[in-house]
């Protein structure tokens, strides 16, 4: 029997299916924002989260020395290898922070707009609404500068803007760099007026107060009166808005330089008992104690404001040679070195320095001993501070004296590991005579953001430019000198002669706190310095203290600086998202 | 925020046919809106801790799904046959992504899970290759290291070079076929499954040597199938090896692309049933011996791991090759 059956099925169906109010429930155990706002204990909790977005230095793999000519870190995953071999562009940026500040941002002004629904917390402390508010506002102006001076000018956003809002409202072109600033210096003048001058309870150390949004003022007011932003930049005549809004202006602005004086003058006002001294038994001032302890002893005269939580046990194992079983990669440029004054106060390469760049020495010095290289004899205090070199000991009290081996064959050399320096020094600044690597036992230190000797050179910087003929310039750079145990500037500098000493001076006392490769931005002389060869010992060779082939100036790395680095580049993501937004020149 | 909604398109077919034929065929098409997810077009000015949810993607499956037996007694032999096959082919329709920089590089349009990556051109054989190609920005590159193409044409290798390369790692071409067959007392069946379209990128610690250093990590034996300047063949496995990692190197790209088809034989069953009128003196029914292997053999262009795993460093447990041998007994 045959049979044969075909049958077709053909359907369409349109599934639908929608429910209104049943899922809309809100949870028990999720506060909302008026919830937060009521309880003392989560408006603490809410202003902790405000100052969470402030970067932590200590931290090897986000402090921002190896990205200058400072120095290097040699870990391969350390971003600054992309940045200074120029490997890096608008999807993939090292040591990214957009997101991250504008989530510092937002926190803050959601802050600034409820803290005073708290009765609890005023219950409590009278008053502390209006602080901390005050507080979250400085916060916030100070993530707007910090985004400022890493990717220039940015978008403002003075309100919330609510997550339902329309693509017109959440996509801002960018404000100009001098609407940047002023917004800032507002806000921070705002704040000051809430804040105590000084904070006074020890459990409040680290707050902002408001000699901290004086000082916020006096940097943000000297990096807007530099050459990159003040004039003369024609390199940024095509840097505009869609709209055709030019970002940096081309107008040179002497005034600028007098705003920021007076406002590094305004913190050094409240400052009047001067720079952090220690002195030996003698009396006399102990100008190695004096620079090391500033680093060390929290809470010091020289402290405007600091980090109190940091991780610097983890940066002291970073720094440590291998032979104190650390890991022997926190490097320093022989640039660096260089820099360094001698102890009469004269550059290496002035007349009558008495420099000597080879030989091994012969005989003890105050900060020396016989066999170390004559290249680092009768140098200031500041370098053997914060320099490890070959045949140098441990900063550790307790190390008894061993001298570091970083010579190729080396105890510490680079043979031995991939955990080395490149350049053949260490980097000891930060690091406190009583932390023990081997035994980790470390002392507790803060990192210190803001400090009187920056605000001198501020003030001195400053001044200088708009006032050449002021005592106080050479006064200030003087004082900082004498603190670092070298003699005063000559007198009779010419402008141009102040301002470079001026420079040099804070390249050396504000040496790896993250102030060199946005100062060598501002001033504009990052082409000549940060590209090209970096020099350092000669790592490969040596096998013993004596063995003078690793005392050859070597090249390193060959670093790439090119015009469109003055600025980090916008994330891509955000040009994607937010078509107002230009990219920076040349990225 | 609502239930996600469906549409779809079905055409079915069954057809029964010549004495033993069975078909059954599903041509489909549905389109999938409303999907909770993140946004992805705010920017990161709004400083959001976590982008909000909503009911934005939108997704469409197209595809054919087939199959077909066949049953025969020809004389003593029972002979049965059965195939299926599963075609899908899904596209992204919205993910509230904005355009790319470059549009090729949108993932809208394309497959849920599409590889991206680099175009390899091969390795380099020369510095002189080196200076005059594009310039490759992920790290330093020496001879033996993998070159890529310029895809945007502006001279620079970089991420913007990355295109869809490859199928998605879950295939969307699945079949099988089989066949049992009896004969007296003997019984043998065989199934084999297959996937195609489908493939993976091959990376990870686990996978590229060295790139730990020398703690961690695991090097496979197809590492001596690399390049070094006394073989510096083009047709090897890995370029030139690094302590450390390499970001010239390591990353996705065509080089690192396989292809993970297979076919695979499923399951395989031999038996013999003891004849009734031998078993029943035993007051057993039925009294059966046999033989059972699961994933006994693999067919692919694949060999370091099971394809299946559908994983670029084979760090996935393992599927088992079984082997059974039993005993039926119905009392």
């Amino acid at each position: 029997m045959k049979r044969i059956s075909i049958f077709f099925l053909f359907v369409i169906s349109a599934l639908s299916i929608s429910c209104d109010d049943f899922l809309d429930k809100q949870p028990d155990d999720m506060l909302t924002i008026d919830a937060v706002f009521t309880t003392r204990l989560e408006v603490e909790k809410y202003l902790a989260n405000v100052y969470s977005y402030l970067p932590d230095p200590s931290d090897p793999y986000a402090n921002l020395t190896p990205v200058s000519d400072e120095g290097d870190f040699v870990w391969t995953s350390i971003g600054a290898n992309s940045v200074n071999t120029g490997n890096w562009g608008p999807t993939s940026i090292p040591y990214d922070r957009y997101g991250h500040y504008y989530k510092g941002i937002r926190a803050a002004s959601v802050y600034i707009n409820s803290v005073e629904k708290c009765a609890e917390c005023e219950g409590v402390t009278q008053g502390i609404n209006l602080r901390t508010k005050a507080e979250a506002r400085a916060l916030r102006a100070y993530y707007y500068f910090l985004l400022l001076r890493q990717y220039g000018p940015i978008v403002l956003l003075p309100n919330i803007i609510p997550v339902d809002a329309s693509i017109s409202e959440t996509t801002k072109p960018r404000n100009s760099y001098d609407e940047c600033v002023k917004y800032i210096v507002d806000e921070l003048d705002l704040a000051a007026k809430d804040l105590p001058t000084v904070t006074q309870n020890v459990i409040d150390y680290g707050r902002v107060d408001k000699r901290t949004t004086l000082a916020m003022k006096a940097r943000i007011l000297l990096y807007a009166a530099s050459p990159m932003f003040n004039g003369n930049n024609q390199d940024y005549s095509d840097f505009k808005n869609p709209d055709g809004k030019p970002l940096i202006t081309n107008t040179y602005d002497v005034n600028k330089w007098k705003l920021a004086a007076d406002a590094a003058k305004a913190v050094i006002d409240v400052m009047p008992n001067g720079l952090y001294k220690k002195f030996d038994a003698t009396g006399a001032l102990d100008p190695f104690a004096s620079y090391r302890d500033v680093f060390i002893d929290r809470w010091n005269a020289d402290v405007i404001w600091s980090r109190p939580s940091t991780g610097i046990s983890n940066w002291t194992v970073h720094a440590a040679p291998r032979q104190m079983r650390g890991w022997n990669g926190l490097g320093v440029t022989q640039q660096m070195i260089d820099a360094y004054h001698m102890a009469n106060g004269k550059r290496i390469d002035e007349a009558g320095s008495g420099y000597v760049e080879t030989g091994l020495s012969t005989a003890d010095t105050k900060y020396t001993k016989a066999l170390d290289w004559n290249m680092y004899l009768n140098r200031e205090p500041r370098f053997y501070v914060s320099i490890l070199y070959n045949h140098d000991t441990w900063v550790f009290t307790g190390a008894s004296g061993t001298p570091i081996q970083l010579y190729a064959t080396g105890a510490s050399g680079k043979n031995g590991s991939h955990d080395h320096t490149e350049t053949g020094y260490l980097l000891t600044k930060f690091v406190s005579p009583n932390s023990d690597v081997p035994n980790n036992r470390y002392t507790t230190q803060s990192w210190i953001y803001f400090r009187l000797a920056e605000m001198y050179l501020n003030y001195a910087e400053a001044l200088n430019e708009y006032s050449p003929n002021s005592a106080d310039i050479a006064k200030y750079v003087n004082l900082v000198r004498e603190r670092a145990g070298i003699p005063a500037l000559p007198t009779g500098l010419s402008q141009a002669d102040m301002r470079e000493r001026i420079r040099h001076e804070r390249r050396i006392e504000l040496a790896f706190e993250e102030h060199r490769l946005f100062d060598v931005r501002r001033w504009k002389t990052a082409d000549n310095t940060q590209g090209g060869p970096m020099y350092g010992m000669n790592v490969s060779k040596g096998t013993s203290f004596t063995d003078t082939e690793f005392y050859q100036r070597a090249v390193f790395e060959t670093r790439v600086f090119e015009k469109k680095h003055y600025f980090w580049p916008i994330p891509q993501s955000e040009i994607d998202r937010n078509k107002q937004m230009v990219q920076n020149p040349g990225w | 925020m609502t239930w996600e909604r469906e549409t779809e398109a079905n055409i079915g077919l069954e057809l029964r046919f010549l004495r033993g034929f069975y078909l059954q065929a599903d041509v489909f098409k549905r389109i999938r809106t409303g999907i909770f997810m993140q946004r992805n077009s705010l920017p990161a000015t709004l400083g959001l801790q976590n982008n909000p949810w909503g009911n934005i993607g939108e997704f469409e499956n197209k595809g054919i799904d087939a199959n077909m037996e066949y049953n025969k007694k020809i004389g003593k032999l029972n002979l049965g046959l059965k195939a299926n096959v599963t075609y899908v082919r899904n596209t992204l329709l919205n993910d509230d992504a904005p355009d790319y920089k470059y549009t090729y590089q949108n993932r809208r349009g394309k497959r849920y899970q599409q590889p991206f990556g680099l175009i390899a051109e091969g390795l380099f054989k020369s510095e002189d290759e080196i200076t005059t190609s594009p310039k490759q920005t992920f790290g330093p590159v020496r001879v033996g290291d993998i070159k890529y193409k310029d895809v945007n044409g502006d001279g620079l290798i970089d991420s913007y070079d990355e295109v869809a390369i490859g199928n998605p790692p879950t295939p969307q071409l699945v079949y099988g076929f089989g066949t049992t067959l009896g004969f007296k007392g003997f019984d043998i069946s065989a199934f084999f499954q297959g996937a195609g379209t489908m493939s993976f990128m091959l990376g990870g610690v686990g996978f590229y040597p060295f790139s730990e250093g020398g703690l961690r990590g695991n090097v496979h034996v197809s590492a001596l199938n690399r390049w070094t300047p006394e073989n510096p063949s083009q047709d090897v496995v890995f370029p030139r090896l690094s302590f450390g990692t390499n970001s010239n190197n390591f990353r996705s790209s065509s080089w690192w692309l396989r292809d993970a088809t297979y076919l695979r034989l499923k399951t395989v069953e031999i038996g013999y049933t003891i004849p009734k009128k031998l078993t029943q003196k035993l007051k057993v029914n039925t009294l059966r011996f046999y033989v059972a292997g699961l994933n006994l053999l693999t067919w692919s262009g694949f060999d370091y791991w099971d394809p299946e795993l559908g994983n670029g460093r084979g760090a996935v447990y393992p599927i088992q090759k079984n082997i059974n041998v039993g005993v039926n007994i119905n009392l």
